[in-house]
């Protein structure tokens, strides 16, 4: 119906993007994700400014500093999510420790789109060889299991933040240049590259301004999936004692040591899952509404 | 106002596609050329190379053999840089207004582009490319509150009037037309084919006007080719196509179109079977296998373009004329 | 000759998140028994939603059936059971989609696809299924050995005889073509507009054939509607509708088409286009095109005039052609 519905000058000018925020909108439980995300980012900014603006004066009291008569405390009025094994206060720990966890998500998961996107849309483009070249070397990366690839990388190159990044998106590049890929493919047929290419704009313009811009939208949805993926092997890794190490208040790291007390303090592992939990489902959703709004087959 | 100066001569041109059963002959060995404001109109079914046609002479293409003259040059020895200054006298207007444009950039971004990739205006020129868009907007008959509007936001006809503004913008002598009207309906077609008319006349353009709708290319063009599977089967003046077609495959298109007069009872020449493959053909007529006329020569000889009167071209061994031989080409080897 | 089908006054709308299309608007249509009528109008007429709305394939569910009642042998379609829909369904009343390609299903043999057509209505043995297969294909043209093949195996025109042969498998009393040869070549849709109207004449059956093509309409059918933003605005025999055409929007459909057979320099196109569908003016609907437009066109909202006709039923929604609209002429 879409054809026959448009009829054109009596509607309000919109941009495509526009148009799939309206999309958006209509779902309920995307929004919920996209709430719940933007509070989780507001938090981490939130906390990043606080550290910067005394000092880390209150990081290093709160966050870090060990207090062992306090050791497993129950949540009270006063340490509302208790304390951990240290003593320390697990609200300050799970609200710091969210930038850890979505930044480092988020970093890894932009490393892996933007190197493998710029690879996919070479090989989607130029075909042929380039392609193959490519797409083989991609293959090779795909066969590895991610995990053991990361892990490898870890326990190699030592386990701190820059690495631990690396080490995650390197294993995502295949994906992204492979959805890449295709889509450049479907665009760079379509008649309005052949006009581009018929008023002599140059290989370089074509792929910027025709067919990337039409051909991200995969992509996007893509990588809000893949943040999830990223979080949940960032804890992985971290619960493995190969991601970011102790005392950094991660939500990954404070699982694995809270594992231990497990029959004692149940709620070392229990919020710490729950942060998990929520930011991973939010994203899910925000991820599934775009793919939704973006996606020009369901609009109706 | 017509001359009768050759703005196009196209020479032996042959484009085949590499595929896994052999090369595709999508256009076999043409040669025609196209008179200065003239309209040459080209049609065949689907599957006939017409599409392949202009993009080759564009080399959107590249072709595989042959020679394409423009203004005295054969533009298939143009390196690159050469390449994209014809791009300006030589453009294409597109079948489908729905994909030949870019959904993410507006109108005037649209008729924009061309004038900035050609470096005729300075992105940074904003007045001077504004004025220029209007002037386009206004020369095919698009409203200037639109300047601002994505193609999404409008219908096929003003679509497709973005697609002749972005084509005309940069001032080409020569357009290829690849069914500019087929994806209309008749109302919106008719008042595109009149803008299309009328830019030609103030323009001074050359047409090639490539469709399956045979009422729409009698209507518009100063001579016809016919195209059967990568070759020119007839080549005439519209009147003489018509009235007088000399290829039998021609007479079966013809006999084909569904007259909208009830009392017009059609005689038809239903043809047998389907068009067949043009990868690795047989030698011998292509059309041969759905002839009813076919002869053993048919099937063994391809038959050379005759001219059975002043102007009238037919390839056919059941007409008879005077075989044509254009000059040969160095790539020739058949 | 009874009528196979009569609708009555259908209006359907689409709720959409920014409007309500309008996509049909109280539309009345006779069908005779044995008879092919033709469906004529430009993208978002009203023509698909018409026929999908006739075997109750509206869109849900944001397609909604506003009013009107269908009636096949006197029975109304609207408030059928599902069985007896499915029982209507390619028994009595079937359909042909446009697209060729996408009308069969990939994954199965063509054979398997018309078995299934057969099978899914009564019983009947696998050697009976496959007999009746064979007939069938060798009834669209098409060699009964190339059953066993897949749809990409097929040409275009092929595949739009097997989905022929499939819509006609049950021997339906009426056939609903929408645009059925748009997607094809002349020459094909010539060979496949024949096969349909022989098959009509042995078979019998009755045919309702959508198309924005006046010259397949002229060619192959005996009645013709023209349809307009969800309306019909004249209806007739062909005969009627084409050589006295009374509305101004027949009047400039006819001058848009080049004439095959005439030589005209220039086409005289219908100025503007059609109105938005959310948003129909509450005159006539075509009165902002129209070179006759008056003071009354915007005002009010013309029924359909009978004036006379062949056979007495040729119908025009306009006011030139109202009882008033003659003393002003």
């Amino acid at each position: 119906m879409a054809k026959e519905k448009k009829t054109a000058g009596s509607h309000v000018q919109r941009t495509l993007t526009q148009e799939a925020w309206l999309r958006f909108r209509e779902n309920k439980m995307a929004l919920f994700g996209l709430a719940v995300i933007s509070a989780l980012i507001l938090v981490s900014i939130g906390t990043i400014v606080y550290d910067l603006a005394d000092g880390q004066e209150l990081y290093n009291k709160y966050v870090i500093s060990q207090n062992l008569r306090l050791k497993l405390a129950e949540p009270s009025a006063e340490h509302i999510f208790g304390c951990d094994e240290y003593g320390r206060d697990l609200f300050f720990r799970v609200v710091w420790g969210t930038r850890y966890s979505l930044f480092a998500g988020m970093a890894c998961i932009v490393l892996a789109a933007v190197s493998g996107g710029v690879l996919g849309a070479i090989a989607g483009f130029y075909g042929g060889r380039v392609d193959n070249i490519i797409m083989r070397c991609m293959d090779v990366m795909l066969a590895i299991p991610s995990m053991v690839l990361a892990m490898a990388i870890v326990a190699a190159l030592g386990a701190n933040m820059q690495n631990l990044l690396v080490a995650l998106a390197i294993p995502g590049v295949p994906k992204y240049a492979r959805v890449l890929r295709s889509s450049v493919m479907t665009v760079k047929d379509s008649e309005f590259v052949e006009a581009a290419r018929a008023v002599g704009a140059s290989d370089g313009l074509i792929i910027r301004s025709y067919i990337v811009p039409n051909a991200l939208s995969p992509v996007i949805v893509q990588a809000t999936l893949g943040v999830s993926n990223a979080i949940l092997s960032i804890a992985g890794l971290s619960f493995l004692g190969l991601g970011i190490q102790p005392p950094t208040p991660e939500w990954g790291s404070i699982l694995s040591s809270a594992r231990m007390y497990m029959r004692d303090a149940w709620h070392i592992s229990v919020i710490p899952g729950l942060a998990i939990m929520l930011c991973i489902l939010s994203l899910n959703l925000l991820g599934d509404g775009l793919r939704d709004a973006l996606d020009p087959k369901l609009k109706k | 106002m017509k001359t009768e100066k050759e703005i196009i001569q196209v020479r032996h041109l042959k484009k085949y596609f590499n595929t896994p059963r052999g090369p595709l002959h999508a256009v076999d060995d043409l040669s025609f050329s196209i008179l200065e404001r003239e309209t040459l109109g080209v049609v065949g079914e689907s599957g006939c190379g017409k599409s392949t046609l202009g993009r080759a002479i564009l080399r959107l293409h590249e072709p595989t053999s042959g020679e394409v003259w423009f203004n005295g040059e054969n533009i298939l020895t143009y390196d690159k840089r050469r390449l994209k200054k014809l791009r300006s006298d030589m453009q294409i207007i597109f079948q489908d207004p729905y994909a030949s444009l870019n959904p993410r950039m507006t109108i005037s971004q649209a008729i924009a582009a061309p004038l900035v990739i050609q470096g005729l205006y300075e992105a940074r020129d904003k007045e001077g490319l504004k004025k220029k868009v209007a002037e386009m907007m206004d020369l095919v008959g698009l409203a200037s509150r639109l300047v601002n509007a994505y193609p999404h936001e409008l219908d096929g006809g003003r679509r497709q009037r973005i697609g002749i503004a972005r084509a005309l913008a940069l001032d080409p002598k020569f357009i290829v037309c690849d069914e500019p009207v087929s994806a209309l309906d008749v109302s919106i077609q008719a008042q595109v084919l009149n803008l299309m008319q009328d830019l030609q006349e103030q323009m001074g353009l050359t047409y090639l006007f490539i469709t399956h709708n045979l009422s729409v290319v009698k209507h518009l063009s100063d001579s016809i080719l016919v195209m059967y599977l990568g070759q020119l089967v007839e080549k005439a003046a519209p009147q003489q196509l018509f009235s007088n077609p000399a290829h039998p495959y021609t007479q079966a298109l013809l006999s084909a179109i569904p007259v909208p007069d009830p009392d017009f009872k059609m005689k038809r020449m239903v043809l047998q079977g389907e068009l067949t493959s043009p990868v690795n053909p047989h030698p011998g007529c292509r059309f041969a296998k759905r002839c009813v006329y076919a002869r053993p020569e048919c099937e063994t000889q391809n038959p050379a373009l005759k001219e059975i009167e002043p102007g009238h071209f037919a390839a056919c061994h059941l007409v008879s004329g005077k075989e044509i031989h254009t000059e040969p080409t160095k790539n020739e080897n058949e | 000759m009874s009528n196979i089908l009569e609708i009555r006054d259908l209006a359907i709308h689409y709720e959409m998140q920014d409007g309500t299309v309008k996509a049909l608007n109280g539309v009345s249509l006779d069908l005779k028994e044995g008879s092919a009528h033709g469906l004529v109008g430009e993208t978002g007429a009203g023509k698909t939603t018409l026929a999908k709305g006739i075997i109750r394939l509206t869109p849900a569910p944001y397609g909604k059936v506003k009013s009107g009642q269908i009636f096949y042998n006197g029975r109304d379609i609207l408030q059928m059971s599902k069985q007896e829909l499915r029982e209507l369904r390619g028994r009595h009343i079937s359909m042909i989609f446009q697209d060729p390609m996408t009308s069969l299903n990939p994954v199965l043999t063509v054979g398997d696809q018309i078995g299934e057509a057969l099978g899914s209505h009564g019983r009947l043995s696998s050697s009976q299924l496959h007999q009746r297969t064979g007939e069938l294909l060798q009834m669209v043209g098409i060699p009964p050995e190339r059953a066993g093949e897949y749809p990409h195996q097929f040409s275009g025109g092929m595949k739009q005889r097997v989905v022929i042969a499939i819509a006609l498998a049950l021997n339906p009393r009426l056939l609903i073509a929408d645009e059925p040869t748009t997607a094809l070549d002349v020459t094909i849709q010539a060979q496949v507009l024949e096969m349909i109207s022989e098959l009509r004449k042995k078979l019998g059956t009755s045919l309702l054939l959508i198309t924005h093509d006046l010259g397949v309409v002229a060619q192959n059918c005996e009645y013709v509607s023209i349809m307009y933003a969800g309306e019909i605005v004249e209806t007739g025999t062909v005969h009627d509708v084409f050589k006295d055409r009374r509305h101004p929007y027949t009047q400039g459909l006819f001058s848009s088409i080049p004439n095959i057979n005439e030589e005209v320099r220039r086409l005289t196109p219908i100025r503007g286009l059609m109105p938005d569908p959310t948003q129909l003016p509450s005159g006539c609907a075509f009165c902002e095109r129209c070179e006759y437009a008056q003071e009354r066109c915007l005002r009010e909202h013309p029924s359909l005039y009978p004036v006379g006709g062949e056979e007495g039923i040729h119908q025009v929604r306009c006011f030139r052609s109202g009882p008033q609209g003659k003393e002003d002429a």
